[in-house]
């Protein structure tokens, strides 16, 4: 049984009490989700024997529940859901290291409601990580399965709060500024694969555009970080996954390009009240038929096993893969810099790269645009990866007018990037799809809406050179 | 004791039958 008041102040401090009954024994644990929400404490779990079925809060002082549940809170804790779980366990010998398997069954229940719990976990109990996932991808029975990123806690306060998101935003990494380099690259690439996982069994149930933008935004930023990261992680697989993520990012991206397309053809024109133009019609309606085939061939790529065993690959490649394991001295100084000044030194180089490459923004070919476009996205996702190591004050002034800045640089840039993706999808619905009549309909239309697009983009192009004025302007968060 | 986190993989089961495949196999490994 979980306990919480009914505001959920645990939750929030990301915290969990439970109560665990065995027999007559009654465990009391509490659990912090990461070393911020442990506060003061060097841990992140703490497991007292209680008597009785309700918290022992008296145990709970020397945690740091003891600082959140204090006074009349106290009074409010009470329980909140309820997870039944049969665990088999095996100790499993492989390549001369000791695994856990565990394998839960059961399920979460609140207010009536009830979601099944099945999962297995693999963990290493003694010698090498390296064996831990080779033990894993020797097993038929575990290639085809998908990464769990949801903990029991996490599945009951969901089922408490009912209706699911439509989608899930990423959420913020917390960094310690003592972490090395590579400790800091995996908590940001678990990070995106936590958010990639949450987002992907909503687009394969809904078929929707928030999903699949979330989805692909995740892949994305991890795809980011390899980058940002490429002189701590560069190994033998390095190229192989990066091209393989690149691949997966591009299926995402026609997706993507379709519904921005189909919102922005269709939704301004019906939303100002007016018709939708019958040229328009056709065209769109392609598109909406492109846009299901697109989504098909990312649902069936999702679904195939050679993408499930590619993500349990990049896990394992995350946790021990060979730039995580080597003994070349060169290796190990890239893992163990310090993660403060390695995210200083991405800042410095990248931001000047921008500064360099945006000059003169209005005389660059749209493909130019967009590469300035893609390191302005890079660099807002370093700056988001990275924000938590600069807490001070000043500094979090200055991380709000940086990603303001830069925000808007970017969205500009997208904008334009955007007229661009509608006329080249425009271009290839008529020329592939259209009947010769709705082909000749659709070309004048084209022609009447290239003005338009002229005139847009013209404008802005203005202030998207604006925006890298203030880009310029505003003050290195890092220093 | 800290309990901190460790090197680990934790996949979701699409249905009961997947529960009853691992349980054969590691069976089978543990009884080797």
């Amino acid at each position: 049984m979980y306990f919480d008041t009914g505001k959920h102040a645990l939750r929030k401090h990301r915290l969990t009490l439970r109560i665990r009954s065995g027999g007559k024994r009654r465990i009391q644990t509490i659990k912090a989700v990461d070393t911020a929400s442990a506060r003061i404490f060097d841990r992140l779990e703490w497991e007292t024997e209680i008597k009785g079925d309700k918290p022992d809060l008296i145990a709970a002082t020397q945690t740091p529940v003891g600082d959140v549940l204090h006074g009349s809170r106290a009074s409010k804790l009470a329980p909140i859901f309820k997870t039944v779980v049969d665990r088999t366990t095996w100790n499993v010998k492989h390549g001369g290291s000791e695994i856990e398997v565990a394998l839960d069954e059961g399920r979460v229940s609140a207010h009536g409601s009830t979601r099944p719990i099945a999962e297995v976990e693999f963990e290493l109990k003694r010698g090498s990580p390296t064996d831990l996932f080779a033990l894993a991808r020797s097993l038929d029975c575990v290639k085809d399965l998908e990464i769990g990123v949801l903990s029991k806690s996490e599945r009951g306060y969901a089922l408490v709060d009912g209706d699911e998101p439509r989608s899930f935003k990423a959420e913020p990494i917390a960094l310690e500024p003592n972490l090395s380099a590579a400790e800091a690259f995996q908590n940001i690439a678990r990070a995106c694969i936590r958010h990639f996982r949450l987002n992907e069994p909503l687009l394969i149930a809904r078929r929707s555009a928030d999903p699949l933008h979330q989805a692909r935004v995740a892949i994305r930023r991890l795809r980011s970080a390899l980058s940002l990261f490429e002189p701590v992680v560069a190994d033998q697989k390095y190229k192989r996954l990066k091209r393989r993520l690149r691949d997966v990012s591009h299926q995402f991206g026609e997706a993507r390009n379709l519904d921005v397309y189909i919102a922005h053809t269709t939704v301004p024109d019906v939303d100002k009240g007016g018709q939708l133009p019958p040229f328009a019609l056709k065209p769109v309606g392609q598109a909406q038929t492109e846009r299901e085939r697109a989504y098909e061939r990312v649902i069936n790529t999702l679904q195939s096993k050679r993408f499930r065993q590619f993500m349990q690959d990049l896990v394992a490649w995350i946790q021990a893969g060979p730039w995580r394991t080597s003994d070349e001295p060169e290796s190990q100084t890239a893992r163990d810099q310090n993660i403060e000044d390695f995210a200083a030194r991405v800042f410095k180089r990248r931001r000047s790269n921008l500064k360099q490459h945006g000059r003169h923004l209005e005389r660059l070919s749209p493909e130019e645009r967009q590469r300035i476009r893609i390191e302005a996205k890079k660099l807002r996702y370093a700056s988001e990866f990275f924000s938590k190591l600069f807490a001070g004050r000043k500094h979090r002034k200055r991380y709000r007018a940086f990603i303001a800045a830069l925000g808007d640089l970017q969205a500009r840039l997208g904008d334009l990037n955007d007229i661009q993706n509608e006329q080249e999808i425009a271009a290839e619905l008529v020329t592939h799809k259209a009947t010769s009549a709705s082909r000749s309909r659709a070309r004048r239309a084209a022609a009447g809406r290239l003005g338009d697009r002229n005139k847009r983009t013209a404008a802005l192009l203005i202030s998207a050179c604006e925006a890298h004025r203030r880009f310029l302007d505003a003050k290195p968060f890092w220093r | 004791m800290a309990i901190l986190r460790e090197v680990e993989l934790k996949l979701e089961l699409p249905i009961a039958e997947a529960a009853r495949l691992l349980e054969r196999s590691f069976n089978r490994l543990e009884g080797n």
